[in-house]
């Protein structure tokens, strides 16, 4: 993904397809609770239930219990937003930009938990990937702000 | 020493969010200033969570963690009441 200042978003056709698969994961899980191909394992080492994988989302059980619906709801008419306006080259407004941060700030954890462990190298592979597009888009959205944050982290 | 009453909003440190998402989101969902985003997130970094805000409604603050949970940061409601 390349986001250019003023916020157009090119893909590659490779790029596209690992984004489009990933949002069809998450629509997957959120829609239907259907555990993410890369998960699943063998019998020797079991897959996670979409109840952990939520869990990971949403970390709350408090407000899982309560606002947990909504939150689904929330990211699911996002990533299907994303999914039927994808084409390349396309130029973002606020919106799409809203959507992709959200969803690329969810499906992180389709893939790893939020402490580092373990972390098996190609799940962690797409989820850096996934933090690369949303740095790439916070950098193009407000350049100001990732100026800022990139001098502080340089500074420690 | 009493502490402040209310229903407290904290955001927590992760090993998965970045610090440009973090301060992003700051400034954009909870509509700090740059600075108040930037010092935030280097406190969450730091510290392992900051406060973002503090409601007198329960509802309010739930709803406010509920949206940053969205975005996948860990957001979490303390009451003190």
């Amino acid at each position: 993904v390349n986001v250019l200042g003023g916020g157009t978003v090119s893909m590659s056709d490779a790029t596209a397809t690992v984004a489009t698969t990933i949002l069809e994961m998450l629509v997957g899980l959120l829609e239907r609770g259907e555990i993410p191909p890369p998960l699943r394992r063998g019998p020797v080492r079991r897959s996670p239930t979409v109840d952990e994988l939520l869990a990971r989302m949403f970390p709350d059980a408090d407000l899982r219990r309560t606002h947990g619906a909504a939150m689904r709801a929330d990211v699911l008419a996002a990533t299907r937003r994303l999914l039927a306006a994808r084409q390349v080259g396309r130029h973002l407004n606020q919106q799409d930009v809203d959507d992709w941060i959200m969803v690329t700030g969810v499906a992180q954890f389709l893939f790893v938990p939020r402490k580092r462990g373990a972390w098996p190298t190609r799940q962690r592979a797409l989820q850096h990937w996934l933090n690369v597009v949303q740095y790439r888009l916070v950098v193009a959205a407000n350049p100001e702000l990732a100026a800022e944050v990139s001098a502080w982290w340089d500074a420690q | 020493v009493a502490e402040a009453a209310g229903w407290q909003v904290d955001v927590c440190d992760d090993d998965v969010n970045t610090m440009h998402a973090v301060a992003y989101l700051l400034h954009r969902v909870c509509g700090m200033s740059l600075q108040d985003a930037l010092r935030t997130m280097t406190t969450t970094h730091e510290q392992g969570s900051a406060e973002i805000g503090r409601f007198d409604s329960q509802d309010e603050a739930e709803q406010l963690a509920a949206r940053l949970q969205t975005y996948g940061l860990h957001a979490v409601v303390r009451g003190n009441r």
